[in-house]
Order: C-alpha cells, then structure tokens, then sequence
C-alpha cells in the first residue's frame, strides 16, 4: 500500500521531470499501461500513446514551457495538483496557424489516481484555457462576427 | 461537523438551489480565486446571482459530485453538470437553442474553523462554449 506522501512525491517528480525537463522517458516509465486520460484534446487518443503524443506536440510548441506547483492536496489512491502552467508558443501551437511568439501563464487543477504499482492510471483536469488563449490571441470571434 | 461534510453539505446546496443555507458555511472573509471572479471580490451573493442566472440558462440543470478528496484543511471536489439551454445566456451572447451541455469543475475549498476560508475553481468553459454552439470546435473533433 503506497502513503500519500509517496504518491505526492511522484507527482512533484513528474512535474519537475516531465513539465519543466520535457522528460518523455520518465512519461512513458510513469504512465500505466492501461492509463485513462479524462481531460482530451482535440484528435487526441484518451490513453497511454494518445498522453506521449500530446506531451511530445506541447513541447515541441512551448520548448520552454514549465509548471510550478502551487499547492497538492492527498488522500487515498489520488493527488490533486494546482499548479500553474507558462510557456512561450514559438513551435506553432494552433494547427495550421504560425507560432504566435506570445507567452502565456495559466492556472490548472490536475486529479491524478496512483495505481499499487505506482503508476499514473488515470488523470482529470481543468486549465484555464480562455486565459492562456486570450494572452496567446488566439480566443476565437463569437459566432455573430462570421455572420457579418 | 468534519470539513470534508461541510463541502458536501456546500455541493448539496447549491445543487437542490437551497442558497440560505450556504451563509453558514462561508467565513466573511473567504477569499475566492476562480478566473474571472477578481472583480467580486467575497461577495457571496454575487456567485449566488451567478448560480440563479445559470438556473435560468438551464432550467433542467444537475449537478452530480463526482470524486471528493480531503487532507487537513483543504478538501476538493469535482462535480459534473448537465442542463439544456433553454433558457439563454445572454451574457455569453448566446440565445436558448436547446443544446445540452454535460461539463465538470473541480473546486478547492481551503476552511478554517470549519467555514471556508478560501477557495480554487476550474471550470470546462470552452468545452462548455463549444457544446453551446458558441465557439467554433478546433479541427479534430
């Protein structure tokens, strides 16, 4: 049985070693294999490869991205991590647009389930996603602007 | 009462819309930190006009809490809500359309002698914007 403690350490870990160091190693080596992610992007698989992918395309369009752990909340088999997130898009971050070269900084509340084995098996989470849109420009129109 | 049934008694609240009984819960000073709540400072009755107007947004909302952690002080939930925009949101720009929306937020209430003292929100608004048919979904989906 694995203590809180444990499994909060991990999640610093994974901050410092996949957020901050971009460590795809370490996401492969964390993530359990039949990981579950509930918080999916656009086109992306809500498993293990479709996690890898994600990262892997975030960094290549933030290289400097980090996170920074503001508070982390444990009980049983979860971890709940607010943190907030910063980076600069230089790589492309819309599809099919060029890089913006804005920087942004948003906030985030992640809920990670730690298996026996500790590994990440499933994961939840909100960004503050109008934020980091709106400092990046790139919040889209409402619907009435196309119409006229 | 434990804190981790104070936030459970908070969700039960707002979910039958029995908004008197929140007071008790609140210390006057609570310190709220949810995007785009920097301008109402601790005014409870501000995020109470919210819930109404949402109320009326979705006259057929549900609130469900899904997953509820707690260590100390602070304790956190994760609730799903659902509803059909039959109402309207005009502060969105967006007119009832009968679109359901199914979105989920996730709270951290930090309490202090058994009220609470601050609180961290996320909500899924642009998923919520999206399934409104207010914003364009990005390629993909």
């Amino acid at each position: 049985m694995r203590t809180t403690d444990q499994n909060k350490s991990l999640s610093e870990s994974f901050a410092k070693e996949v957020f901050d160091n971009h460590n795809i190693q370490f996401l492969q080596e964390t993530l359990a294999d039949d990981f579950v992610e509930h918080e999916v992007a656009p086109g992306m698989t809500p498993d293990k490869q479709g996690a890898i992918t994600w990262f892997t395309k975030m960094f290549t369009a933030f290289p400097d991205s980090r996170t920074e752990i503001q508070q982390m909340i444990a009980s049983g088999d979860r971890v709940v991590i607010h943190s907030t997130f910063s980076g600069t898009d230089t790589g492309g971050f819309m599809p099919g647009a060029p890089a913006t070269g804005k920087s942004f900084e948003m906030e985030g509340i992640d809920i990670i389930r730690v298996n026996d084995e500790g590994k990440i098996a499933e994961h939840w989470g909100i960004q503050d996603q109008m934020a980091m849109m709106g400092q990046l420009g790139l919040l889209p129109p409402p619907p009435e602007a196309h119409e006229h | 009462m434990e804190n981790v049934d104070v936030v459970r008694a908070i969700e039960e609240a707002w979910a039958s819309n029995d908004l008197d009984a929140l007071d008790q819960y609140f210390a006057p000073n609570w310190q709220p930190h949810t995007p785009g709540s920097e301008d109402i400072g601790n005014d409870l009755n501000v995020v109470k006009g919210a819930h109404q107007r949402s109320m009326q947004a979705f006259p057929d909302k549900h609130t469900k809490v899904l997953d509820i952690i707690a260590e100390g002080d602070v304790v956190v939930s994760r609730v799903e809500m659902t509803g059909t925009n039959d109402g309207g949101l005009p502060w969105f720009g967006v007119p009832a359309n009968g679109k359901k929306i199914d979105v989920e937020h996730i709270t951290i209430y930090r309490l202090d002698g058994g009220k609470v003292a601050e609180t961290w929100a996320q909500i899924e608004i642009p998923k919520m914007m999206m399934q409104l048919g207010a914003m364009p979904a990005p390629e993909g989906m």
